[in-house]
C-alpha cells in the first residue's frame, strides 16, 4: 500500500514537472527587480504551464554569464545589453535566432539594428535610454537660466554657477563608467561633425583603417576638461551614489548622466525637479542631439532544451501585448521598443527623451558597438586616467586604436 | 613489545586511512589538482573566456570536413551525430547543452578530430613569453610616465596651487621673459594662484558672441563666430600673427559688422591671440616625470609594507595584551573586532571616513582620489584590520611561553629588553612563522579590499593588485589564456616566497 502511494506520488511528480517548463531570466537591471517579478508573474498567470525565476547579477554581469556560458549553465532567458555583448553570444553559438519570431516585426525598425548580427537578429530590443544633462528645472529658475542648447549657452549656464557657488555638474570620476561613456557620447557628436557615420568608423576602426583620432580630438579634450573644471573639486572621490547625493540634494545644478539615475535622484529627493536635455557639443543647436540607443534586450540561450526555447519564445512574444508593456513601462520604469506602445505610464523626462528623439533624432551608442576591452579599457580606463593625469591625450587616443586592434585581430 | 600494545591494529588503521584520509585526497583531486590542472591547459591557450571548446553550431561543410570525417570510429561517429542535429533552417549543425560525461566524451572526439576553435587554440608558451617580454599593458610592470598637467587645447586652468605654480611651472622657466609672462597672467591670491579676470576666455570670447550682430540681431551664424574662434586658438598656440589677422579679417568681411563691432572683434582675438603663448608654455613645462609602481610594483609595495607593519602591531598589541593589563579580555576583543567584518564593509567604512570625516578634520580635500595617498591609505586598511587576527596569534605564542623562565630571568636581574631579546623573541618564532606565512600570503593575493575602496579607479590610481589585474584581464579584456597564465605564475611565486619564508623561520625555531 505505501510502496502504491509512493509510485503514485512520484508519478504525479514526474507528470507535473513535464508539463510545466520552470525558466530561469538572467538578468543584470537592478533597478527594475520588483517590477519583472511582477512582469513574470502576469506572464505565468497568462500561462499556467510555465513559470520563471529570475537570477540577478547585478555588477560585473557579464563576467559571470562568461563563465556561466563556458561551463554550460546559461539561463534559459537572458538579458543583454545591446550591439557587441549580443554580437559576441550569437557568435560563439549562445543565442538563438530569432529572425522568424512573430514579435520581432512588432519592434520599430529603428531598434533592430543593435540586435542584428549577420543580417538575423538575435534578442528582442526592449528599452530606449538616453545619455544627456538631467538637470534641476528649480535651480535654473532661480539663476532665470534656460536649459542649454548649444555648448556656448552650456558654458554660460556653468560659468553662472560657479560665479554662484552652485557646482554645475555632479562628480562622478572614481567609477571609469561614466566619464567612459562621457568620452563616447562627444566623439560620437564629433564623427557626425565630420560627416562620419557611426557604422562606417566601427567597420573602419576594425578593418584597421582608421583611427580614434579621426575627429577633432582638440575640442573632444578640451570638452572633457571642461566637464572635469566644472565638477565638483574632489570628483576624483566620488563615485555613483555621491554623484546622486549631490544631485538630489541641490548641491549641484546638472549631471551628465543616462535617465536610469533619474529614478535613483527623485528617490532620495521626490520633490526634485528635473528636465533632460542632450549634452550641446556644438553651437549649432540642430547638431545637438541624445546620446540614446537601445539599452537592454533579452535573448534566449541556445544551449536549452527545444521544450525550454519553445517555452521562452512564447514568453516573448507575450511581451508584445498592452498588458505586458503597461507593466514594463509603469513598474520597470523603462521605455518600450514596440511599435505603437502606450507611453502614458512614463514619468516626465523620459516622455522628453521619447519625444525629442523622435523630433530630432539621436546619436546612436558607439561604445556598445566598440569591442568589449575597447571601451572597457580603452575608452573608459583612457578617459578616467587622462582626469586624473596619469594619461596625455594623445595615450588615450593610441591606446584605444591599439586595444582595438587587438581585440578584432584575435 | 612493551610499545606493540599501544599500536593500533593494522585494519583499524587501514579503516581510518579509507574513512577520513581517502574522501579526503579525493576531493583534494576533485576540486584543487583538476581545476589546477586544467588552468596550467588554459593558460597555454589564447581561450576568450567565452568560445566553447566544443562548438555549439558550425555550418555543415565545415562540421562534416573539420570534425566528422575526421573520426576514424564510426561508432564515435554516430554518438557525434546522436549529440548534433542539423537544422534545415539555416543549415547548422548544432547541439544543446552538453555536461557531464557527455562533455568529456565530445571533447575527447573533438582532440581525436584535431578540431581546435580559433579562439582556443594551444598556443604554447606564448602567453608567458608575453608576460615576460613586456608584451601586456605598461600598467603592469613598474615603469616612469610624464605627467601632463594641462592640455593646450582647452581653456586656461583658472586656478594653480601655490607649489604647483611656483616648483611645477615657474622655476622650470630660464628666461626671465617667460617668468614675466606667466605672472603676467596669475597672481598669487589666498595661497593660490588665481588667472587674472582679463584673462579669463569665456570672458573674451563673450565680447564677440555677444556683439549685437551675433547675440540680438542674429545676422552672423554661430559657425562663423566658431570658425573665427578656432582659427585664433590655433594661430595663438602657434604664434602666428598672419593667420590670426587673415581669420579676423575674413570674419570682418564676410559678415555685416558695424564698425565697433569689427574693432571689438579684432581687439577680442587679439587678446584671445596673447593667451596662446601662455598656453603653450604652461602645457610645455607644467609637466613632471613620475614613476608609476604598476600593478607589480604595487602587489611587492602592498606586500611589503602590510606584512611589516601588521606583524609588528600585532606583535606589539599582543605583548602590550600579555603583560597583565585589567581589561585584558575586553581589550583583546576590541581589537580583533575589526577582522571579524567583511572586507566590503570595512571599505564602506573606511570610505565614509576618507570621504566625510578626514577632509572636514583636516581640510585636506583629497584622500582616496590622490594617487601619492592612496596606495598608504590601502595599506593602512589592511593593517587595521588584519593586525587584530595576528594578534591572537602571538598572543597564543606568548601564553605558551614557560613563565618560570621569565620569572627566573627576572630575578637574575635581566631587564625586559633583555628578556624580550632572550627569551620571548627566540620562543615565539613559531608564532612568527604561521604569522608571516598567513600575512604574505594574504597580501600576494588580496583583492576584496581594492575592488571594494577603488575598484573601478584603481588603474588611474595606481593600486590595481595582481589579482584584479588577472580578473580585469580575463572578464573585461577577455584575454583568459593570458590571465590564466598570470594565475599560475602568482601562484609560483607565493609558492616560491612563502616557501622560502618557512625554510628560514622554521630553522629558527628552537623547543623548549
Amino acid at each position: 500500500m505505501k510502496k502504491l502511494l509512493v509510485f503514485v506520488i512520484l508519478a504525479l511528480v514526474i507528470i507535473g514537472s513535464a508539463s510545466a517548463q520552470k525558466l530561469e531570466m538572467y538578468y543584470y537591471k537592478q533597478e527594475i527587480q520588483a517590477g519583472l517579478k511582477t512582469l513574470t508573474d502576469a506572464f505565468t498567470k497568462d500561462n499556467p504551464g510555465i513559470t520563471i525565476s529570475l537570477l540577478i547579477i547585478p555588477n560585473d554581469a557579464d563576467a559571470t554569464m562568461s563563465a556561466r556560458a563556458a561551463s554550460g549553465s546559461l539561463s534559459e532567458i537572458l538579458q543583454m545589453q545591446s550591439y557587441s555583448r549580443i554580437f559576441e553570444y550569437a557568435q560563439k553559438g549562445y543565442l538563438v535566432d530569432l529572425s522568424r519570431e512573430p514579435v520581432l516585426a512588432k519592434v520599430i525598425p529603428s531598434a533592430l539594428p543593435a540586435v542584428t548580427w549577420k543580417g538575423k537578429q538575435w534578442a528582442l530590443p526592449m528599452d530606449f535610454a538616453g545619455i544627456g544633462i538631467i538637470y534641476n528645472k528649480d535651480i535654473f529658475a532661480k539663476y532665470n537660466l534656460k536649459a542649454p542648447t548649444t555648448y556656448r549657452e552650456l558654458e554660460r549656464v556653468a560659468k553662472t554657477f560657479k560665479d554662484n557657488g552652485v557646482t554645475p555638474f555632479a562628480g562622478l570620476l572614481k567609477e571609469n563608467w561614466s566619464i567612459g561613456h562621457f568620452i563616447t557620447l562627444v566623439h560620437t557628436n564629433l564623427l557626425a561633425e565630420k560627416g562620419i557615420p557611426v557604422t562606417k568608423f566601427i567597420a573602419d576602426m576594425d578593418a584597421g583603417k582608421t583611427s580614434y583620432g579621426v575627429v577633432d580630438t582638440g575640442k573632444l579634450f578640451s570638452i572633457i576638461d571642461f566637464y572635469r573644471a566644472n565638477m565638483d573639486d574632489n570628483a576624483e572621490e566620488m563615485s555613483w551614489n555621491e554623484q546622486q547625493a549631490a544631485f538630489a540634494g541641490g548641491k549641484s545644478a546638472m549631471m551628465v548622466q543616462g535617465l536610469w539615475s533619474y529614478g535613483a535622484a527623485i528617490g532620495t529627493n521626490p520633490s526634485l525637479n528635473c528636465g533632460f536635455v542632450p549634452f550641446p557639443v556644438f553651437n549649432d543647436p540642430t547638431m545637438n542631439k541624445f546620446y540614446a540607443d537601445v539599452d537592454s534586450t533579452f535573448a534566449i540561450s541556445s544551449q536549452a532544451s527545444a521544450e525550454k526555447q519553445a517555452a521562452a519564445k512564447k514568453f516573448l512574444a507575450w511581451l508584445a501585448r498592452p498588458q505586458a508593456v503597461r507593466i514594463w513601462t509603469r513598474d520597470c520604469k523603462l521605455t518600450s521598443d514596440f511599435k505603437g506602445a502606450d507611453l502614458s505610464a512614463l514619468q516626465s523626462p523620459f516622455r522628453e527623451l521619447m519625444s525629442t528623439v523622435a523630433k530630432s533624432g539621436a546619436y546612436p551608442w558607439a561604445f556598445s558597438m566598440y569591442p568589449t576591452a575597447a571601451f572597457e579599457d580603452g575608452a573608459k580606463n583612457g578617459a578616467q586616467g587622462y582626469v586624473f593625469k596619469k594619461k596625455t591625450a594623445e595615450d588615450v587616443i593610441s591606446d584605444i586604436d591599439r586595444i582595438w586592434r587587438e581585440a578584432r585581430k584575435q | 613489545m612493551a610499545v606493540a600494545g599501544m599500536v593500533q591494529p593494522r585494519w583499524k588503521s587501514a579503516l581510518y586511512f579509507a574513512l577520513f584520509v581517502l574522501p579526503a585526497l579525493a576531493l583534494y583531486g576533485l576540486f584543487f589538482l583538476y581545476p589546477f590542472a586544467q588552468g596550467i591547459r588554459i593558460s597555454f591557450t589564447n581561450w576568450d573566456g567565452l568560445t566553447p571548446r566544443i562548438p555549439i553550431s558550425l555550418p555543415k561543410s565545415e562540421f562534416e570536413s573539420k570534425i566528422l570525417d575526421r573520426l576514424p570510429s564510426e561508432s564515435d561517429r554516430s554518438y557525434l551525430l546522436s549529440i548534433y542535429h542539423l537544422d534545415p533552417d539555416d543549415g547548422q549543425y548544432k547541439r544543446y547543452a552538453a555536461t557531464g560525461l557527455t562533455r568529456y566524451r565530445l571533447q575527447h572526439l573533438m582532440r581525436v578530430a584535431g578540431y581546435q576553435p580559433d579562439q582556443y587554440r594551444v598556443v604554447g608558451f606564448a602567453n608567458y613569453v608575453r608576460i615576460f617580454t613586456g608584451g601586456v599593458e605598461e600598467r603592469f610592470y613598474p615603469h616612469m610616465f610624464t605627467q601632463v598637467n594641462y592640455n593646450a587645447d582647452s581653456d586656461l586652468p583658472a586656478t594653480i596651487p601655490k607649489t604647483d605654480f611656483e616648483k611645477g611651472f615657474l622655476a622650470k622657466l630660464v628666461n626671465p621673459q617667460d617668468r614675466q609672462l606667466a605672472l603676467e597672467f596669475y597672481e598669487l591670491q589666498n595661497g593660490t594662484y588665481h588667472l587674472k579676470p582679463k584673462y579669463d576666455e569665456f570672458s573674451i570670447e563673450d565680447r564677440i558672441w555677444l556683439l549685437p550682430e551675433v547675440d540680438k540681431q542674429k545676422i552672423v551664424r554661430s559657425e562663423k563666430v566658431d570658425d573665427l574662434l578656432s582659427a585664433v586658438k590655433e594661430a595663438g598656440l602657434k604664434g602666428d600673427t598672419a593667420s590670426m589677422n587673415a581669420a579676423v579679417d575674413a570674419f570682418v568681411k564676410s559678415n555685416p559688422l558695424s564698425s565697433a563691432s569689427a574693432h571689438q572683434a579684432r581687439s577680442a582675438a587679439e587678446q584671445i591671440f596673447r593667451l596662446g603663448s601662455l598656453k603653450r608654455l604652461l602645457a610645455a613645462t607644467w609637466v613632471r616625470q613620475r614613476f608609476e609602481m604598476g600593478v607589480v610594483g604595487f602587489t611587492i609595495f602592498f606586500t611589503i609594507f602590510n606584512v611589516l607593519l601588521s606583524n609588528l602591531l600585532g606583535f606589539f598589541l599582543a605583548l602590550a595584551l600579555d603583560s597583565g593589563i585589567k581589561s585584558q579580555k575586553v581589550l583583546r576583543t576590541i581589537f580583533f573586532l575589526p577582522n571579524v567584518l567583511s572586507m566590503i564593509v570595512v571599505a564602506l567604512i573606511w570610505s565614509l571616513v576618507f570621504y566625510n570625516l578626514l577632509p572636514a578634520l583636516t581640510g585636506i580635500d583629497k584622500w582616496m582620489g590622490d594617487p601619492d595617498k592612496a596606495p598608504w591609505l590601502i595599506v593602512l586598511v589592511q593593517v587595521w584590520q588584519q593586525a587584530g587576527y595576528l594578534m591572537v596569534i602571538y598572543l597564543a605564542g606568548l601564553s605558551n611561553i614557560p613563565t618560570d623562565v621569565l620569572e627566573a630571568a627576572s630575578i637574575d636581574g635581566t631587564s625586559f629588553p633583555a628578556r624580550l631579546r632572550y627569551i620571548t623573541l627566540p620562543l615565539l618564532v613559531p608564532a612568527f612563522t604561521i604569522c608571516l606565512f598567513l600575512s604574505i600570503s594574504n597580501s600576494l593575493k588580496s583583492f576584496d579590499l581594492m575592488y571594494a575602496m577603488v575598484g573601478p579607479s584603481g588603474y588611474a590610481l595606481g593600486t590595481v593588485p595582481f589579482v584584479m589585474d588577472i580578473f580585469f584581464d580575463a572578464f573585461a579584456k577577455k584575454l583568459a589564456g593570458l590571465a590564466t597564465a598570470k594565475a599560475i605564475l602568482l601562484f609560483l611565486a607565493i609558492a616560491l616566497i612563502t616557501g622560502i619564508q618557512l625554510s628560514i623561520t622554521k630553522r629558527r625555531e628552537v623547543q623548549m
